[in-house]
């Protein structure tokens, strides 16, 4: 029994990191995922308040769930939501003023995120309190590495450079890693090298961005497939083979 | 009977916790969110003009405050929240010029500016806050581009944020309403 449980904890955690990741399979939030992606550090801000508001809400629905009467449980879910929203939005202005600028409307908009409602509504609502935590970690976390990703090639490939201290400025000066542009300047002024790609700055670039992740993720799907299918076709003929093998041993006997 | 008392109850009771939550957070945050607002309209004057050497500030009041004094009028320009004097010398004499600092909102979010109104014409502006959705935009394209000179006056608002730009343009020209009926004679 235990150890089902564990497995049961360990699948509600694992499911949103990889298997059923919000952004790259299920498709869901897909709203912020483009809109604030410009950069690592903006994108991952974003990741860590959408799991502070996903496993919070997680966790009161589920505490909540044999309470709230039927017909109004979307309402609280989404005030349960909206306050853990308001909350993470009081935070931010005033522990990280620059992030709390760089998200703009789209850290209110969490209160309407489909991953925030559909996890509340298909996942705490019928779960224990645990599951639910971990559903929200595990949800938050695939999320989180999701935009991080896209910030990081968006911010490579559009800027060129690669900064690390400017939101979350807690360190002195922020660090620039010179990648596809340099920080050194000519005597006109402009770059050593640039090879940046402004659309990547864009909305347009995001849209290209995640079309190619989405498109690595598929090839990545499909060839696990193929090579699973590869190897039960292998294990049918070699068994049908040892078959054949038998029946003409048994043969040659008689 | 039953039914309905439940729903109502349990909506009030989560209703009053999360009350309970946001004022609790309220109390523990709103002096940082203080702090982070001054500082970023201290940076913000100095942007703005970097030769100021102080400013006072005449803060908009509402008519029954007894403190209040007729030119800030919160009816007359509900955009303005403060006004900043700033002051400098220039070959020996005083200048001194007007930060206006503002507030518009619209359907896409709220634009809060610092607007430096000087010879009776909008000097420079800076972003205080912006939750627009098309925020970016309306910086790059409308802005930033005013600032810089590419835009002659504020009535362009073809900019692809057009929201955003009538925001702006209301709060700029409540401001320049302001300075013509109270500093202009001054400045002459």
């Amino acid at each position: 029994m235990d150890k089902i449980k564990r497995g049961q904890h360990k699948e509600s955690f694992l499911n949103g990191i990889l298997k059923e990741n919000p952004l790259l399979v299920q498709i869901l939030g897909l709203c912020p995922a483009l809109a604030v992606t410009k950069s690592l550090e903006t994108a991952f801000g974003m990741g860590l308040l959408f799991t502070f508001v996903l496993v919070s809400s997680n966790v009161i629905v589920s505490l909540l769930r044999k309470l709230i009467p039927e017909e109004i449980k979307t309402p609280c879910y989404i005030v349960v939501i909206a306050t853990f929203v308001t909350i993470v939005k009081m935070f931010a202005e005033a522990f990280l003023p620059e992030l709390y600028s760089s998200l703009g409307v789209f850290l209110s908009l969490l209160v309407v995120n489909c991953i925030v409602l559909g996890r509340s509504e298909a996942f705490a609502g019928q779960n224990g309190v645990f599951d639910s935590f971990l559903d929200g970690c595990g949800n938050g976390i695939g999320y989180t590495w999701a935009i991080s990703l896209m910030g990081i090639i968006r911010e490579v490939l559009g800027l060129g450079t690669l900064t690390i201290g400017k939101v979350f400025n807690f360190f002195g000066d922020p660090l620039t890693l010179p990648i596809l542009k340099s920080t050194v300047l000519d005597a006109h002024g402009d770059p050593l090298y640039d090879f940046s790609i402004s659309i990547f700055q864009n909305p347009a670039g995001a849209f290209i961005v995640l079309g190619l992740i989405l498109a690595v993720m598929a090839a990545i799907t499909n060839h696990k497939k193929a090579v699973e299918k590869a190897k039960e076709k292998a294990a049918k003929e070699a068994a049908k083979a040892e078959l054949a093998a038998k029946a003409a041993l048994a043969g040659g006997a008689k | 009977m039953n039914k309905y008392l439940k729903v109502s109850l349990t909506l009030a009771t989560i209703a009053s916790g999360s009350a309970l939550l946001i004022g609790l957070t309220n109390l523990a945050t709103y002096g940082f969110i203080q702090v982070n607002r001054e500082k970023k309209i201290s940076d913000g004057i100095s942007k703005l003009y970097p030769q100021v050497t102080g400013y006072g500030i005449h803060v908009f009041l509402a008519p029954d405050d007894e403190k209040y004094e007729p030119e800030f009028d919160a009816v007359r320009f509900p955009h303005i929240n403060e006004v900043y004097h700033v002051e400098w010398k220039e070959n020996g004499e005083n200048v001194r010029h007007y930060v206006y600092n503002t507030s518009g909102k619209n359907a896409y979010g709220q634009v809060d500016l610092l607007i430096a109104v000087g010879g009776g014409k909008v000097e420079q502006m800076y972003v205080v806050t912006n939750t627009e959705s098309y925020g970016p935009t309306l910086e790059d394209n409308y802005i930033n581009k005013y600032n810089n000179g590419y835009l002659t006056d504020l009535a362009d608002v073809k900019c692809g944020a057009t929201y955003g730009a009538k925001t702006v343009k209301e709060q700029c020209d409540e401001a320049l309403a302001h300075w013509t009926a109270f500093y202009g004679e001054e400045a002459k």
